[in-house]
């Protein structure tokens, strides 16, 4: 499966330093993450070890199956972020 | 870097917003037990615009200040003074006096004025006091809001002025269970405003919104969002860009659908400016100009104003088109870019010009009023860096006060200070009142959050 | 360019299968990754594993021998170094008997199968009885039991999680710390969460709210220490309801007798101790006894406390008398590919030794740590006079860190072998280098029988060890020679080790020396079930056959070859617990200290890794809301906490909930790390709060002291507080 982060996230990033497989972009180092909206898990890398969600200040990542009903549209959007990557 | 008697390093931080947070918990994190914080904020309360910014439906990103403050007080060396203000009750350079190092986190917490005739008229309000009043901030707890029209108006189209639209057209039962003030709520209850337009100057692509905000207008309950399918249809937007994607697709959506009857609308419109707020004593109406996007040689898209001006009647006006900083007094400050000058956090002397010993700034007030609340974790690292490494190479000026003497001196100034006993004191006041039903029911007014922090005094 | 080499984290029992990027060189790595082509373990892939590099590449790491001189180390060659320990050692058994050499490892070692039988092989040609592990800290009160139960003290029965219906798990944090400790069940606990999903019974005892509580459908708040009381309990209502079934899988022997002891036992009692309300207990027991399949598990949460060994035992009895045992959804031993208690003996020798001083047996022939300072510091023939450590930091993984400190900076000789110099080699006269997994290879014979699976991986060299650093089993073979004492006391042996040394120069014969690589041919072709050159030709791992039911009646040990269900030693314990008044709370050691386990942290090591623990560098004293207020405690505040032997300062913060009266100060922090090449710096990370830990009481049975269950007071430091706690400081 996958986690996935949803609309409410503000950017904190500590996710990012507690993933052990780096599959939450864009990381704080890259240039993009000064712009971006919000931050997405590659669900082809991640690994389901829910270290992101329990170090999530503000709980803004589920796991894909367990995500609530206003939030179901961000399993899509997370993937779309990985596939729209790919192809630039 | 020369002692002190503890060894420490004794920081003042003005400010307790999430810049303020972020440096407070990084520099335990690279200080240890050798850095000692003093957090000082014209309010009792802890939180800046997290607390009175953030829009009482998005109250769970309210919780990343409990998690900063947790870690900020984790090095037991952490000391909250609120209810003091630097510049009446302290001043800069008794600050500076008592610690090794003075960091401003205060914000941009201002809202760039409406340029336009009438803009001064009853009903029509800044977005910071707008957004104060339903949230609750002591200063605008008594501002005069009037929901007694079907039309309201929110200019500008950034995350704040869809907060301002959502919540004038949340139901009771879906702001029954937040955070917001009492006294918003129930002038919410008996609102009459049927419709929120959304206007912003330029075109879709440039809107300053960011796609979850625009999406969860959908989700709006008997709300229809409505975008005239006009204002897309010639969009030049940036394929590269995956925010676009998303918005690109969300805006269309929004433009096909045929609306519910009977339910109240939210209009998103683009490419229109007021010119002038009509109205006698109250505003009765607003004057908008169309206008068409020229693209700049920078690169930028400007927009210019037309010929043709339309009159749009609404007896509510909200204009968020920007927070803007103030300048603390006797501090250098930039007033084109809204910022204390400075270079990676060191406070500089002018624009471009030599570092000022042991002061410091960071989030909104270094960098200006962007990026969502995380972009101040980074913030609050660069500028912790460059204290450090000042302080290794014993560049930090030595207090000429020992460590006690700063709050006995503030304890002289201000009787009232709220200490963090004080504000925790309030803090869990503010929960209980909540009884359940919502997160906390805020105290608005200083005078009772006194008399609560007091109580553990 | 760089190449991919696959082998398997060593930091914990989840082994999980890596994909470790190297350059071309093979000296370093540039990224470790999970390797999602091992048939067995991935998914637990974490931090640590991710950063392993980091520890291997230690700025303070010692990377040659170093001799003390006055106040500062020199370095010096292995050869200078083994020749003046081997010396000194020697002159010392001659003076005082090999007891005056005492030894002490802790778990990287024994995550290496062929270091800790060639470091054994050392302890046997010195010849003493004095040696000391982490055993006494961690599994002992495991050991007793399976010796007492299965003939073996290793003999571990895995959880058979995919077919389980109700999970009845005691004592341990999964969702933290995985769901591994002497049973290696890879992505354990999401198997657990997806039966839970499937319909399975979830239940979670812990004094605790925990994230694993969070996902039960009941978490049991038990008080800390009375796990056997609970267990008693439910095995009662079970027995007393004839809710009790037949094992089919085993013979046992003794049922009978322990039948005795329940009904000896009194449910108010058990209730009162424990203090879970009959009414929940009723609810377990029944749940448990009637689910088609379950398995309760037992974890270090009671292995920490006084009563463990009895609570082990009574878990292991709760599974037998419901047929769970070695039966599909319940417990299932694996029979691995070598003879365990072979390979079990050549980590952990068997020992009659008796303590000097308190006159106790070893246990996995090992004394308690709790011991050792004594040992050392109490005079009289058999004191330990020099002590070589490896791999461990007993200073501050065991009690009275304090008095331990002491006790070796006593010594005549201590030796320490390591990655980085800790608080517990400060007063070394050698510091030898030690090798990090990511430089290591080896199969190790012992884990493959305690997998939920036959599975076999070996585990490949990454990297080089650093230039100049050689294998710690080198050293310890080296130091025997140089000692001429016989290694594994064969007379004759060292001989043979020198003669293949000899030939292995000449080329084409290097495989011919002697070293970890012959055990492991000897052991696996014994065992007659894998080839090693098949376990070799896999990288990825090497699933061997199918999980087969029914081999643990095969490879029980006892006498009568049936699992001993009403042991002496264990129903003595058990009804000198029923005995035993309640314990009374001491008014000025109000609070009970458990610890906890942290995501990114290995509890007594790592902490000081930046990349590891990125959000907060220390540890703090977690505590219930409401005894918070009651003390008018605020997050964040300075407090001090004592016990009867030591104090610490640290900060408090608020838990999650749980029972109150429980203070929760995760262990293995504090320690000192030196830089050996600039004296007098160090850096440090947080409190150890083992100082507060009294080494005199210990568990009877394991003699492990009482980790999870000091008492201890906690005072405020604010506003009193002049100087702040000293959780970390950077030595001038």
């Amino acid at each position: 499966m996958t986690y996935v982060i949803v609309g409410s996230c503000v950017n904190d990033a500590v996710c990012t330093e507690v993933c052990p497989v780096d599959c939450i972009q864009p990381a704080p180092e890259a240039g993009e993450f000064a712009t971006t909206e919000m931050l997405y898990i590659d669900p082809d890398v991640c690994i389901d070890c829910k270290a992101c969600a329990d170090a999530c200040p503000i709980n803004a990542i589920y796991p894909a199956e367990h995500l609530p009903d206003k939030w179901t549209a961000y399993r899509e959007i997370n993937a779309a972020f990985f596939r729209q990557r790919m192809r630039s | 870097m020369k002692g002190d008697d503890a060894g420490a390093l004794r920081v003042a931080i003005v400010g307790s917003g999430p810049a303020a947070l972020y440096t407070a918990a990084e520099l335990v994190r690279v200080g240890g037990p050798d850095v000692q914080v003093n957090m000082i904020d014209r309010l009792p309360t802890i939180g800046g615009l997290v607390r009175a910014g953030v829009a009482p439906d998005h109250a769970d990103r309210r919780q990343v200040i409990d998690v900063y403050e947790k870690l900020a007080r984790s090095g037991g060396r952490f000391r909250f003074h609120g209810n003091v203000e630097v510049g009446r009750h302290v001043s800069h350079a008794e600050l500076l006096a008592h610690h090794h190092a003075v960091i401003y986190a205060i914000g941009a917490s201002g809202s760039r004025p409406l340029d336009v005739p009438g803009a001064n008229l009853s009903g029509c309000h800044p977005s910071s006091e707008f957004v104060g009043w339903y949230n609750g901030h002591p200063d605008h707890a008594d501002l005069p809001v009037s929901l007694d029209c079907e039309r309201a108006v929110v200019i500008g189209n950034g995350n704040v002025a869809l907060d301002v639209a959502r919540i004038l057209l949340k139901g009771d039962d879906a702001l029954v269970s937040s955070d917001i003030a009492a006294h918003a709520r129930e002038a919410l209850a008996t609102s009459r405003i049927r419709e929120v337009c959304v206007l912003g100057r330029r075109g879709p692509a440039q809107a300053a919104f960011t796609h979850p905000e625009l999406l969860e207008l959908g989700d709006l309950e008997d709300v229809s969002v409505q975008v005239d399918p006009a204002e897309l249809a010639s969009v030049d937007w940036r394929s590269d860009d995956f925010a676009s994607t998303l918005r690109k697709a969300t805006l269309e959506t929004y433009a096909r659908s045929r609306g519910v009857p009977n339910a109240r609308r939210l209009l998103l419109r683009f490419m229109v400016s007021p010119i002038e707020v009509l109205g006698r004593s109250r505003v009765e109406g607003l004057r908008l100009v169309r206008n068409r996007l020229v693209n700049t040689s920078e690169g930028r898209v400007t927009a210019v104003p037309g010929e043709r001006s339309d009159v749009l009647q609404t007896g509510l006006v909200v204009h968020a088109i920007g927070y803007r900083g103030s300048p603390p007094q006797g501090l250098p400050f930039d007033t084109a870019s809204g910022v204390i000058p400075n270079c990676g956090g060191r406070m500089l002397d002018g624009p471009g010009g030599k570092p000022r010993a042991g002061q410091y700034v960071v989030g909104w007030i270094k960098r200006g009023p962007r990026g969502v609340i995380g972009s101040n974790k980074l913030c609050a690292r660069e500028t912790v860096r460059a204290l450090m490494q000042d302080a290794a190479a014993g560049e930090l000026p030595v207090p000429v006060r020992g460590g006690e003497s700063f709050s006995t001196l503030i304890h002289a100034r201000q009787p009232d200070v709220v200490s963090y006993r004080g504000w925790k004191a309030v803090d869990r006041f503010e929960r209980q009142r909540g009884q359940g039903v919502r997160p906390r029911e805020k105290l608005t007014r200083v005078d009772d959050m006194l008399r609560v922090a007091r109580s553990v005094a | 360019m760089s190449k991919n080499i696959y082998t398997h984290c060593n930091y914990c029992v989840s082994l999980c299968g890596l994909e470790v990027e190297v350059d071309d060189a093979g000296e370093e790595v540039i990224e470790i990754r999970p390797d999602r082509e091992n048939p067995f373990s991935w998914v637990d892939f974490c931090r640590k594993g991710k950063t392993a590099a980091e520890i291997r590449n230690h700025p303070q790491r010692i990377t040659t021998p170093m001799r003390r001189v006055g106040d500062r180390y020199v370095p010096a060659s292995y050869e200078e170094a083994i020749a003046d320990i081997a010396q000194r050692l020697n002159r010392i058994i001659e003076r005082d008997g090999a007891d005056a050499v005492g030894s002490y490892h802790g778990n990287p070692l024994g995550h290496n199968f062929g270091d800790s039988n060639l470091h054994a092989g050392l302890l046997a040609a010195i010849g003493t009885g004095n040696r000391f592990w982490v055993g006494s800290l961690d599994q002992n009160s495991l050991h007793v039991v399976q010796e007492e139960m299965f003939g073996c003290e290793l003999m571990s029965v895995p959880t058979d999680v995919d077919d389980c219906e109700c999970f009845l798990l005691m004592g341990m944090d999964p969702a933290v710390s995985r769901f591994g400790w002497i049973e290696i069940i890879p992505g354990g606990w999401k198997r657990v969460l997806e039966a839970r999903d499937r319909g399975a019974d979830l239940i979670v005892v812990d004094p605790r709210v925990t994230s694993s509580s969070k996902e039960a459908r009941t978490h049991v708040l038990i008080e800390p220490g009375e796990d056997w009381a609970f267990l008693l309990a439910l095995i009662k209502i079970i027995v007393d309801e004839g809710w009790n079934r037949e094992p089919e899988a085993v013979p046992v022997n003794g049922l009978d007798a322990f039948f005795e002891l329940v009904g000896e036992a009194d449910l108010d009692d058990l209730s009162s101790r424990c203090g879970v309300s009959v009414e929940q207990l009723r609810d377990v027991a029944e749940r448990f006894a009637k689910a088609r399949t379950a398995a309760c598990v037992s974890h270090t949460g009671l292995a920490h406390s006084g009563t463990g060994t009895v609570g082990e035992w009574l878990s292991q009895l709760l599974n037998i008398i419901t047929n769970r045992m070695d039966m599909p959804g319940g417990k299932r031993y694996e029979r691995g590919y070598v003879d365990l208690p072979k390979a079990w003996s050549m980590m952990a020798p068997k020992s009659k030794h008796r303590s000097r001083l308190r006159n106790l047996p070893t246990v996995a022939g090992f004394h308690s740590v709790a011991e050792l300072a004594d040992e050392i510091l109490t005079p009289g023939a058999g004191q330990i006079r020099a002590m070589l450590i490896c791999s461990g930091n007993p200073v501050v993984s065991g009690p009275d860190g304090d008095r331990l400190d002491k006790a070796l900076s006593e010594l005549e000789l201590l030796v320490a072998v390591d990655i980085v110099q800790r608080e517990s080699h400060r007063h070394a006269h050698w510091l030898i280098p030690g090798t990090h997994w990511l430089e290591r290879e080896g199969l190790h014979l012992a884990f493959g029988s305690i997998m939920e699976k036959p599975f076999a991986q070996y585990g490949n060299r990454c990297v080089k060890p650093k230039a100049g650093v050689r294998e710690e089993w080198r050293f310890f073979v080296d130091l025997a020679l140089k000692m001429k004492r016989p290694l594994f006391g064969f007379r004759g042996i060292n001989g043979v080790v020198r003669l293949s040394r000899a030939l292995a120069k000449i080329p084409g014969l290097r495989k011919f020396e002697f070293g970890p690589a012959w055990f492991e041919w000897l052991m696996v072709a014994a065992g007659r079930r894998v080839k090693l050159s098949e376990v070799k030709r896999r990288p990825h791992g090497y699933m061997y056959d199918n999980k087969r039911y029914g081999d643990l009646a095969r490879s029980l040990r006892t006498t009568s070859k049936k699992i001993e269900c009403a042991p002496s030693i264990l129903m003595d314990e058990c009804r000198r617990l029923l005995a035993a008044p309640m314990p009374k709370m001491d008014p000025e050691f109000p609070f009970c200290m458990v610890s906890r386990r942290n995501r990114e942290s290995m509890n007594s090591w790592m902490n000081e890794n930046a990349r590891l623990l990125q959000q907060q560098r220390s540890n703090q004293v977690e505590m219930h809301v409401e005894d918070m207020t009651d003390l008018g405690l605020e997050d964040g505040d300075p407090v001090r906490v004592s016990s009867p032997v030591g104090s610490i300062e640290l900060t408090v913060t608020a838990g999650t909930g749980g029972r109150r009266g429980i203070v929760t100060i995760p262990h293995g922090w504090g320690s000192r790390i030196f830089d050996v090449n600039a004296p007098g710096r160090y850096s440090r990370w947080g409190e150890n709060r083992n100082r507060l830990v009294d080494g005199q009481r210990i568990d009877p049975l394991s003699q492990t002291p009482l980790l999870n269950m000091t008492r201890v007071r906690v005072e405020s430091l604010e506003p009193a507080a002049r100087q702040a706690p000293t959780r970390r400081a950077v030595g001038q």
